[in-house]
């Protein structure tokens, strides 16, 4: 049998240290769970033992959390339910022990592993930053199942837990301190000595907690905590537009549980926490979570190995173009430690970006995330210029100016001849093809695509774009670049609007295609934000810009004139001067920045027909299908190599639905031969574009899924 | 690659000749204009940053980064490390930053020419600031003794037994000055005594300013500066690009510096704002190289730094005399004449200063008593000297000034097509210094 705890006896305390080094992360499993108890049987039975330490053997974890891939396995509310309670009792088992236990928090300490440490009688966090304190399971959709709806808010009160549960944030060591989750707050050092000293010492007060007024007045009644529930309850809905029902469970369980006995609030914590993980919305996250593990092992990972070896990572970064997007890559590269150069031949664009970089690192500072004197530094390390000089030194170019092939392929011809045999040009072309923009190169193979999303500082995703000639080795090079820049990141192929822009494309171009038939615009909008996706696709076109849009949908159409149509009235609105929320003016009017209400001219330009009638399914049919249907080719045409890129690539990209799972979870959630009949029926209504693709039907035909190991 | 590879770098292609690979600065301009929301982390910054770009280093390959600085404030007392570590640049390279007074920055350009001749560095970023704009305001002795005992005072009682002696007058701060401390007189008044003893005029100074301005002027509507400017974008808000001198008047006239009352002197005196140089913010940095170590790096220099001198004189006589002594000597030393030398670039603290220098070089009772000559060193002509202006019209931020001059005379020698040059500057406390620079071929 594998051993998970080592025990070591010094000065009549047991040291458990936990060490998993069959994976490569310590979580905890049904086997460790097991070992668990049975040590702690062992540890109670010994009498010449004063108490006990619980210790990592990992220097950057103490324990990540409980194995998603065992919940994922439970396939009735019951089993998990008890499952949760199996592990309830274990944990129960440390803080009955009759002896003092202490949690040494070195590393990641999250989900279950922080309800382990819940469970001991002191806690004790290093203070540098590896140290995380957290209860991510919301993110995954069910809520803590091992105690930590019920022993966090006994500790810290009910407002700071209600934070950490419904958000699922990390909490680094001086902070934990601070709100009483630890008792005390060491450096690495002395972490051990620290749990030595607390060891032998029994607990007199429950809470550390400095409480203040208004915990007092409304924690420390019933009344109080009633208001704080209503407040909670419209706080959750307002932030989740009521999608997801696991942070409704964790209101309940935190305050139903909190008016009971300990023991009572544990079952009632595993009887929600049984049901939730077989919502559609936990799989659904639960699926998202195995697929960001898994596009990170795209075939290129090591590629770069032979040429930097292991430890050198990019350092420096040029910008070409300080436009609004350039701007946005600039600020993220400094934000993460990079230096990085912009070059741009307008002074008043290089001073808007600055001063956005400023406003950026300055709203930081602000919210303490950043110290005054680190966004100083931040700032410094953007470096404007107003020619490319010194380019070719630097370890990657990203190039972010208009969308025109010859200006891109002169800016590459600049600098190349100057540029070392590392050196990397990306593009951040968001439709051009990239082997066009390398035509010309000396060195295509060190030409890759780098499609940001905007804007760069808040949305997650990048697209990575590897052209035929493109070498692995900058395939590489680039996708660390990218997680330098705290990217989720997607390998793809060059190809028109490479994925998410062409499955996107396919959407909006549905959308618009129903506002021609006389749908009227904010019923499309609300229609499909009913559906979940953060905003509607013609509110998207308006943020986007019209200008932006109309260039997408005309390469698409080049691409694929027999499958693709712009709407003939589009470049007349486009024409018209709209350009979108950037103007001011779009299919909706604006002021100060604020969306008002749909433009009422924009019908009579559109040539809109009167009085469509289309069903509330229908229009979401129309367009997710679409979506559905575009990426299924793109799947077969190679662009994205597997299902799990084109939903990471959907939900973190244009904000697909999560609890959906992107378009290929939602084809197994559905069941792929649902899909084609009602794709077959918007096909014999609408016409071929709705034709279902081969390998559905195909999927259909043998009752398969897109991801068969989940549950479905 | 691991980390050891920038600390144990091959010296095989060390040829011991120092170089200078290219030179940078920011816009020279008047404290509290521009850059008055910057301070010299900022203005250094930037120009390092700036100068790495132009010169397309790669900053690995970076031994050093120095700086010169003469009114530090005590937030960044070494610049140059702060600098290193607010641009992220990588952690093996050092540096210090040190105080010479309006000679800091030639200081670091000469020690790291001497750091390449003993074969310790290769490549170092060589520079100063002044941020004129931000200086430190400090109390009296009186009263940080105060402030340092309150705080070791343990007991109240203690602490009230200090307010027994606290006098309110100490509070007041104390503005920094352009003075000698040993002296006790200002630079202006130095350079007044200076004009007495040589006999410069007051017309003769305005006239030189005017040139000053007239020849900078010049160099600067035909873009002599562009060359050397790095643009930057002045905090907080980033708006204004700054990317020229705004010190430069090119329709001063005669007429107009006539009307000016004398700043030093108020009756007898001939020295004005006019014809001394102005409070200026800016900083200037040199990238210099060993030859041999720049070639095989790809790099390619602009300029060969000959040799290099300083002298001390007796403050309490002629304070900023140093250049007619250093500039003999450092000629001398490499058996040249005035003759050899294409470019002067004296730097011009004040008009006074510079003539009475000039004029000294050509006077045989000056090079008899200081030089033990028997004949003058001679007058170096007009047509050699500071061809794009001084710091009369450019401006002279004390740290930056000697890389300012390196930069304009490489930068001159190659526009020129000449091979020769010297610069040479004066500095509180009666000394100075002047470096020889060739243009490489």
């Amino acid at each position: 049998m594998t051993t998970y705890f080592q025990i070591k006896k010094e000065n009549g305390i047991a040291i458990l240290t936990f060490l998993r080094e069959d994976k490569d992360a310590n979580t905890l499993s049904e086997a460790v769970l097991r070992q668990l108890d049975a040590t702690l049987t062992k540890v109670s039975e010994d009498s010449t033992c004063k108490g006990i330490i619980i210790v990592s053997g990992r220097p950057d974890q103490f324990i990540a959390g409980a194995d998603i891939d065992e919940i994922a396995q439970f396939t009735s509310a019951k089993a998990a339910e008890q499952g949760s309670r199996a592990m309830q009792d274990i944990l129960q088992k440390i803080s009955k022990l009759g002896k003092p236990s202490v949690a040494a928090i070195r590393g990641a300490c999250l989900g279950g592993g922080l309800e382990l440490a819940l469970a001991c009688t002191w806690r004790v966090a290093s203070n540098d930053e590896k140290t995380k304190l957290g209860l991510p399971e919301i993110q995954l959709g069910f809520i803590p199942g091992a105690g930590g709806t019920q022993r966090l808010p006994r500790l810290v009160g009910l407002a700071a837990s209600l934070d950490m549960i419904l958000t699922g944030k990390r909490i680094d060591g001086p902070k934990a301190l601070k709100m009483g989750l630890v008792d005390a707050c060491v450096p690495d050092g002395i972490l051990l000595d620290e749990a030595m000293k607390l060891a032998s010492v029994e607990r007199k007060v429950n809470s550390n907690r400095k409480k203040d007024l208004a915990s007092r007045v409304l924690e420390g009644n019933l009344i109080g905590r009633k208001v704080m529930s209503i407040k909670a309850r419209q706080e959750v809905t307002k932030k989740t537009k009521g999608f997801y029902p696991a942070s409704y469970k964790a209101l309940d369980a935190v305050f139903s549980g909190f008016e009971t006995t300990l023991e009572k609030g544990l079952a009632l914590e595993a009887k929600f926490f049984g049901e939730l993980t077989q919502t559609k919305e936990s799989k659904s996250l639960v699926h998202l979570f195995h697929s960001t593990n898994a596009v990170k092992k795209h075939p290129y990972k090591d590629a770069g190995n032979a040429r930097f070896g292991t430890e050198s990572k990019v350092t420096s970064v040029g910008v070409i173009g300080g436009g609004f997007m350039g701007g946005g890559i600039a600020t993220v590269c400094a934000d993460r430690g990079l230096r990085v150069a912009v070059s741009d031949p307008s002074k008043d664009s290089l001073a808007r970006l600055m001063n956005n970089a400023r406003s950026f690192f300055y709203k930081k500072v602000k919210r303490r995330r950043l110290k005054y004197f680190e966004a100083e530094s931040r700032l410094a390390q953007i470096s404007p210029q107003l020619s490319p000089e010194g380019f070719g030194k630097l370890d990657v170019v990203i190039e972010s100016v208009f969308e025109e092939l010859s200006l891109k392929q002169k800016i590459l011809a600049g600098i190349e001849p100057s540029s070392h045999s590392n050196w990397i040009f990306a593009s951040n072309t968001s439709a051009l093809p990239l082997a066009n923009i390398a035509a010309k190169s000396a060195h295509p193979e060190r030409v890759i695509g780098m499609h940001f999303f905007s804007p760069v500082e808040k949305m997650p995703l990048l697209e990575v774009v590897v052209a035929e000639k493109t070498a692995p080795w900058v395939v590489a090079r680039i996708v660390e670049l990218g997680q330098q820049m705290g990217k989720t990141i997607i390998v793809v192929k060059d190809s028109p609007g490479f994925y998410v822009n062409r499955a996107l494309a396919f959407y909006l171009a549905e959308a618009a295609m129903m506002v021609g038939e006389g749908v009227p615009i904010d019923q499309i909008d609300d229609v499909l934000t009913g559906f979940g996706w953060p905003v509607g696709p013609i509110t998207l076109i308006d943020e986007v810009g019209l200008d932006i849009g109309m260039h997408v949908l005309k390469t698409m159409e080049t691409a694929w004139p027999k499958r693709f149509k712009m709407p003939d009235w589009f470049k007349a609105v486009a024409d018209s001067g709209r350009l979108g929320r950037k103007n001011g003016k779009g299919f909706y009017t604006y002021d100060n920045g604020k969306r008002g209400e749909v433009d009422p001219d924009i019908y009579k330009l559109i040539g809109a027909k009167d009085g469509a009638s289309v069903s509330k399914d229908e229009m979401i049919d129309r367009c997710v299908l679409g979506y559905i249907n575009e990426s299924i080719l793109c799947l077969e045409d190679g662009v994205i190599p597997t299902p799990y890129e084109g939903d990471i690539g959907s939900v973190f990209g244009v904000g697909f639905p999560p609890f959906l799972g992107g378009p290929f979870k939602y084809v197994d959630l559905c069941g792929a031969d649902d899909v084609v009949k009602r794709m077959r029926h918007l096909e014999s209504k609408l016409g071929a574009r709705f034709a279902p693709p081969k390998s559905l039907v195909k999927l259909a035909d043998n009752g398969g899924r897109y991801f068969p190991d989940e549950a479905r | 690659m691991t980390m050891a590879h920038s600390y144990v770098r091959a010296r095989s292609a060390s040829s011991r000749k120092p170089v200078i690979v290219d030179g940078a600065r920011t816009a020279f301009v008047k404290s509290f204009s521009a850059f008055e929301e910057c301070d010299a982390l900022e203005l250094y910054s930037r120009t390092i940053a700036g100068l790495i770009q132009k010169s397309s280093v790669d900053v690995s390959e970076l031994d050093e980064i120095t700086c010169g600085v003469v009114v530090p404030q005590t937030k960044n007392g070494n610049v140059a490390r702060d600098t290193i570590i607010n641009l992220g640049l990588p952690s093996h390279i050092h540096g210090y930053t040190l105080n010479r007074a309006c000679t800091s920055s030639m200081q670091t350009i000469a020690d790291a020419a001497r750091s390449i001749i003993a074969g310790h560095s290769q490549l170092i970023l060589s520079g100063g600031v002044e941020c004129l704009s931000d200086v430190p305001i400090v109390y009296s002795k009186e009263a940080r003794r105060f402030l340092v005992k309150l705080n070791k005072a343990k007991t109240a009682a203690a602490r009230l037994m200090l307010l027994k002696d606290f006098s309110a007058s100490a509070w007041l701060p104390k503005p920094p000055s352009v003075s000698e401390p040993l002296t006790g007189l200002t630079m202006g008044e130095h350079s007044e005594i200076m004009a007495k003893k040589n006999s410069i005029t007051r017309e003769e100074q305005d006239a030189f300013a005017v040139a000053s301005h007239k020849k900078a002027f010049l160099a600067q509507e035909s873009g002599v500066f562009r060359d050397e400017i790095v643009p930057v974008w002045a905090p907080p808000s980033f708006k204004a690009c700054v990317d020229k001198d705004n010190l430069i008047r090119g329709d001063t006239t005669l007429e107009a510096l006539a009307k000016l009352r004398p700043a030093f002197d108020r009756k007898y005196g001939t020295l004005t704002a006019g014809n001394s140089s102005a409070l200026t913010d800016g900083a200037a940095a040199c990238l210099i190289a060993d030859a041999g170590f720049a070639k095989s790096i790809g790099l390619s220099p602009k300029a060969i730094i000959r040799d290099v001198l300083f002298v001390g004189v007796n403050p309490h006589d002629q304070l900023l005399i140093g250049p007619a002594l250093a500039i003999p000597l450092l000629l001398k030393r490499n058996n040249l004449t005035i003759k050899d030398i294409d470019l002067f670039e004296i730097h011009e603290a004040f008009a006074a200063q510079v003539l009475s220098c000039i004029k000294s070089m050509d006077s045989k009772a000056f090079c008899e008593s200081y030089l033990g000559d028997s004949k003058p060193f001679g007058l170096i002509p007009d047509e050699k000297l500071n061809v794009h202006g001084g710091a009369l019209a450019i401006g002279h931020p004390f740290g930056a000034t000697g890389a300012r001059l390196a930069t304009t005379l490489t930068y001159g020698l190659r526009r020129l097509d000449k091979t020769l040059g010297v610069i040479s500057i004066c500095a509180q406390g009666g000394m100075a210094g002047a470096m020889l620079i060739e243009r490489a071929k």
